[in-house]
């Protein structure tokens, strides 16, 4: 699942390609894609600790806009987004779009026929597409 | 939940039409990686690569050199996937 994401205090943007995870909370960016952005760790100020398979690991917590695109509509959404801090075995860990997103939508998943169809139910922002 | 004149323009500061369009570009390149993957494992087996609208833009051995191969390219990181290809895919449980 691709997604716009915008972190406004930071300046920072781009798109990002998800991992569709409902057995995470919240959504999370990974060092891949903060890297590939350009982020400065620097400049995160809160902190976090979650729990994940792989056992606790400190995170960064942030504002950020989403947006998806759909058939009619671009759909936006705020959130306070996790940001994994950089770690070498963990570069190659795509992100992962959580229940704080998912939640907002009725989903069909098909493998068989390679679909997953979000139907969106909520959104924060909603602007209409002409094309 | 909102739907305003332009909230997703004050919000985000670009026009929506061109966020659309860039995430649509943006997919073809995810559904290009989901569908080609024993494409890619021949063809870039452990190597990182850098997908741009749909295609593979540049390749390195190491993910700093394709960050810098694909810069030098003038190729938007904010618009390319980045992944590393392996030649048995890793389980995930996440």
């Amino acid at each position: 699942m691709e997604g716009f994401v915008q972190l406004p205090r930071l300046g920072w943007s781009g798109n990002v390609s998800f991992i569709f995870d409902t057995g995470a909370d919240t959504s999370l960016l990974m060092p891949l894609d903060a890297q590939r952005m350009g982020i400065d760790y620097g400049l995160f100020e809160n902190e976090m600790s979650t729990l994940g398979i792989g056992g606790a690991s400190e995170n960064f917590v942030e504002s950020a806009y989403l947006a998806f695109v759909g058939d009619e509509a671009l759909y936006g959404y705020e959130i306070d987004l996790h940001i994994c801090k950089p770690a070498e075995e963990l570069m190659t860990i795509p992100s992962l779009l959580g229940r704080d997103v998912i939640d907002q939508w009725r989903v069909t998943y098909n493998k068989s026929e390679l679909e997953l169809l979000a139907e969106v139910i909520r959104w924060d922002a909603r602007e209409p597409l002409e094309d | 939940m909102t739907d305003s004149k332009d909230p997703i323009r004050s919000r985000f500061g670009t026009a929506p039409a061109d966020i659309a369009r860039s995430l649509r570009e943006f997919s073809k390149s995810a559904e290009m990686l989901a569908n080609d993957r024993p494409r890619l494992i021949d063809e870039h087996p452990l190597q990182w690569i850098g997908v741009y609208r749909g295609e593979v833009s540049a390749k390195a051995n190491d993910l700093p050199s394709l960050m810098e191969e694909l810069e030098r390219r003038g190729i938007p990181l904010g618009d390319t996937i980045v992944r590393f290809i392996e030649k048995n895919q890793r389980t995930l449980i996440l």
